[in-house]
């Protein structure tokens, strides 16, 4: 994965990189390409896998902040009404 | 990203004491947070001064709309981002007041410069921008 992270590879590369066998860097390609981590796309006969980012995404739920935030902030308004 | 937020409280409290919490700067300082330029005029720009709501540490407000004692409306911006609208609405009942809280509008902070405020823990945070670069 952090050879991904550097950039997308060919499978070729990954070994080399990794110093595994071919045939266990295909075999992890494989588990992550079904969790969706990374991506394949073809490039003639080579096959080139880069991260797929949208996993990552976690989209920040700022409904929730906010409303907490405002019902503190109310919590605080009552007691300084009523010191 | 869009807020749609109401909460709404019934406060044991007559409704003028509860508009000047809401209208008096120190009042503010005291119970949101702390404010600077704030006066309970239409066209009023003030900061309100937050730890965790934007980058710059500060929230760029303006009071829009003012109906002592009923209503009043502020603009609310993190960090340049897009601005929501605060209102507040009291409504009598007997002694008691009735509060509602509306913020609504986009409150996404811009999100480069929570980058480079080095908003610090919030990996979250982080990955959504790496998703929105992607």
């Amino acid at each position: 994965m952090d050879v991904l992270r550097a950039g997308e590879q060919p499978v070729g590369e990954l070994v080399t990189a990794t110093g595994l066998s071919y045939s266990l860097v295909s075999q992890h390609l494989q588990v992550l390409l079904d969790a969706g981590v990374v991506e394949r796309r073809a490039e003639g006969r080579r096959r080139i896998y880069r991260v797929e980012a949208a996993p990552l995404r976690v989209v920040h739920d700022w409904t929730a902040e906010y409303e907490h935030f405002w019902q503190e902030r109310i919590t605080r308004l009552r007691r300084h009404l009523d010191p | 990203m869009r807020l749609d937020l109401v909460l709404e409280e019934l406060l044991p409290h007559p409704i003028e004491a509860v508009w000047r919490a809401l209208t008096e700067a120190d009042a503010i300082s005291d119970w949101l947070m702390q404010t600077t330029g704030f006066q309970p005029i239409v066209g009023a720009r003030f900061r309100l001064k937050t730890q965790h709501l934007s980058a710059s540490g500060w929230i760029d407000a303006e009071v829009l709309q003012l109906e002592p004692p009923w209503r009043m409306t502020w603009s609310w911006s993190a960090d340049g981002g897009a601005a929501s609208t605060v209102t507040f609405e009291l409504a009598a009942e007997g002694k008691r007041t009735r509060l509602r809280l509306t913020h609504e509008g986009e409150i996404e902070p811009e999100a480069g410069r929570i980058v480079t405020a080095g908003w610090p823990g919030r990996l979250e945070r982080l990955a959504s921008m790496i998703g929105k670069e992607t």
